[in-house]
């Protein structure tokens, strides 16, 4: 089965000042997020995880001025196995959180000869 | 994959746990940057926990997360301030000879020490109420509010209230007692109860003279 790579996306429009979540809400998004895993199970071939600090190597010398770095487009990153890409995106949207108000998730096949 | 199941309202009563639990290993003084600790540990937890699945000892991970969280946001306060040499190395000091463990019975009473500092006489009554359910129960105040048919101003200002009558009145909520008074440079600012002085008192007056 294909897998397909799934990157959370920070979008313009993201409520900066977002409220902290209190332990109630913790607790709701944790057990939503344990029913979404364990529904998922099969297909969730590797959780990934957000995306820390990085460098960009080249050959050449890199060119002055502001450069967009993938960090800031991208979050975070999960691998899908799904037998196509419909099904690989009802698997990530269901994942809580990921696609809401400011955040979307790309999901790309991974091609493997 | 799964580790072993939360129990029903586990981070609300970590929440108060903690919270109790470092209040009265750091000091009530300091219970704004508890709160911030436990609550950032919870986040943590939250994050890992939901891909790796919850720890055998659930609990015991979010007290050292929030634990080394205060340590550390204690230290660099205590740098901010310049009294590094004094005030914030002896803290810190005292809160890391601390054991990791502790009994469960130590923790029943350290939020029933919470809770009576909540309720001292000298809040008033409906900040009292507010106040012991954020760090007793750990609501926050959204959820206080809808609790209380109150607005969230008004919570926060009754939680305000409670908060600086605290730090005017310093109930002895910490270990730190002896220590208190026998470094005076750490009490810079904050009067040691007289209770405390009492058995310190009679202790050294009570020493057979060599």
């Amino acid at each position: 089965m294909p897998k397909y790579l799934c990157l959370q996306r920070t979008l313009p429009g993201a409520n900066k000042a977002q409220t902290k979540p209190s332990p109630a809400d913790m607790q709701a998004m944790y057990a939503k997020f344990n029913e979404w895993r364990e529904q998922f199970q099969t297909q969730l071939t590797d959780m990934g995880g957000r995306l820390g600090a990085g460098r960009l190597v080249t050959a050449q010398p890199v060119p002055d001025g502001p450069l967009v770095e993938i960090k800031e487009l991208v979050g975070g990153y999960m691998i899908v196995t799904a037998a196509d890409l419909d099904e690989a995106i009802r698997v990530a949207s269901g994942c809580p959180g990921l696609v809401g108000p400011g955040s979307g998730v790309e999901v790309i096949e991974i091609r493997t000869p | 994959m799964t580790g072993p199941r939360l129990a029903e309202h586990f981070f609300r009563h970590e929440y108060g746990r903690l919270v109790a639990l470092l209040s009265r290993r750091v000091g009530l003084q300091h219970l704004e940057s508890v709160e911030d600790a436990v609550q950032g540990a919870l986040l943590v937890a939250l994050e890992a926990w939901s891909k790796a699945g919850a720890p055998d000892n659930p609990s015991g991970w979010l007290y050292r997360v929030a634990h080394n969280h205060l340590i550390g946001d204690l230290r660099q306060t205590a740098r901010r301030l310049r009294l590094a040499e004094q005030h914030g190395a002896s803290m810190t000091e005292a809160v890391d000879d601390t054991p990791g463990i502790y009994l469960l019975a130590d923790v029943r009473d350290d939020l029933l020490r919470m809770l009576f500092a909540c309720c001292d006489d000298s809040i008033p009554a409906e900040s009292q109420l507010v106040f012991a359910l954020k760090t007793v129960c750990g609501f926050d105040v959204r959820e206080i509010a809808q609790r209380l048919f109150a607005t969230e101003a008004s919570v926060y200002k009754r939680l305000g209230r409670a908060r600086s009558r605290l730090l005017e009145l310093q109930p002895a909520l910490d270990d730190l007692g002896p220590a208190a008074i026998a470094a005076p440079a750490r009490g810079s600012g904050y009067p040691v109860p007289d209770f405390y002085r009492g058995p310190f008192v009679v202790a050294c007056v009570g020493a057979p003279s060599p």
